[in-house]
């Protein structure tokens, strides 16, 4: 009876670190999950550039999981979509939609969501840009036509706490002749957002199209450190 | 001396369940304080080493607190209505 007792508490034990990890410690920020699954794609096209990519397409997720870790990428939202506005033919996007935990700010809170947008464009378009179109086959692939960015944050408003949070997105589509161009420094970030393609959403309401007339110059990706943030061992950022 | 190894394993087995017991109790704190979430230095929370000690914070700990429904369900527009698969 006791070695009975002994051994089904040593088996408990035993399992417990696999409990916590099935759990879901270990898979919260599995880059795989950011992936849209290979059977999920509606063309086989986009479905062999994410085969043939996938490698690139892990390293990017995992890349923002760790070195940006207040951007969300979200799941499944990570690959070769087509733009809806685009309209005929099947022009693939490299695409990915993050969620941006932003600081309630009474200074952001301020601007008009046009002007949020442009905020968070002007912060984080050209780092995510530089970070997808970083796999040089990628980027000279013909398959691949542009690039598709969505950034979304809540929306800062006065709500009960029984209120669904309202989040503001903005989506950028850049064709890949004007995302090379401004990678190679051709063109300027201002050029860039006038040739880009750039929507804005409050909440489910579509709002008008984005057009920047100036570009912030914002460095807080690069320059911003979460205050005792630790990689996890052996992760390094560039 | 099998009593004795069988206590053993019991005392670590409760010390271990303990420890997430604390880890849930922290969460709950969190969940009636959502603006902690949302104001200046939110990402840098205190889930470890709340008392003397500087707090650490690792990625896991950032994407656990999403992954507890924060916000709850968002009004936002779908990635349906602007991209195809």
């Amino acid at each position: 009876m006791r070695s009975r007792l002994l051994r089904g508490a040593a088996l408990a034990l035993s399992l417990l670190p696999a409990l916590f990890v099935s759990s879901g410690l270990a898979r919260v920020g599995a880059p795989e999950e950011k992936l849209l699954p290979l059977d999920q794609y509606t063309s086989e096209k986009a479905r062999e550039l994410a085969r043939k990519y996938a490698e690139e397409l892990r390293a990017l997720a995992s890349d923002i999981y760790h070195c940006i870790p207040w951007l969300e990428v979200q799941e499944h939202s990570l690959g070769f979509y087509r733009p809806k506005h685009l309209g005929g033919g099947d022009s693939r996007y490299l695409s990915m939609r993050v969620f941006i935990e932003q600081d309630s700010s009474p200074d952001f809170a301020r601007l008009t969501v046009a002007n949020q947008g442009a905020a968070m464009y002007a912060r984080y378009v050209a780092p995510l840009l530089k970070r997808m179109a970083r796999s040089q086959a990628l980027t000279a692939d013909p398959g691949v036509e542009g690039f598709t960015i969505i950034l979304e944050w809540l929306k800062q408003s006065a709500r009960a706490a029984s209120d669904r949070p309202i989040h503001e997105t903005v989506a950028v589509f850049i064709d890949k002749a004007s995302a090379l161009d401004f990678l190679a420094g051709r063109i300027t970030p201002r050029a860039l957002a006038d040739r880009a393609d750039i929507r804005l959403w409050d909440g489910e309401t579509s709002l008008q199209n984005l057009h920047l007339t100036r570009i912030s110059e914002d460095d807080f990706v690069s320059t911003y450190k979460i205050k005792n943030y630790q990689l996890e061992p052996g992760v390094t950022c560039p | 001396m099998q009593t004795g190894r069988l206590r053993s394993l019991v005392i670590v087995a409760a010390a271990l369940l303990a420890g997430a017991c604390a880890s849930g109790e922290e969460w709950a704190t969190w969940k009636d304080h959502p603006s902690h979430f949302a104001s200046g230095e939110h990402l840098a929370f205190s889930l470890r080493n709340r008392e003397g000690s500087p707090t650490r914070v690792t990625r896991e700990d950032i994407a656990l607190a999403r992954s507890q429904g924060w916000w709850g369900k968002p009004i936002t527009v779908s990635t349906e209505q602007i991209l195809e698969k």
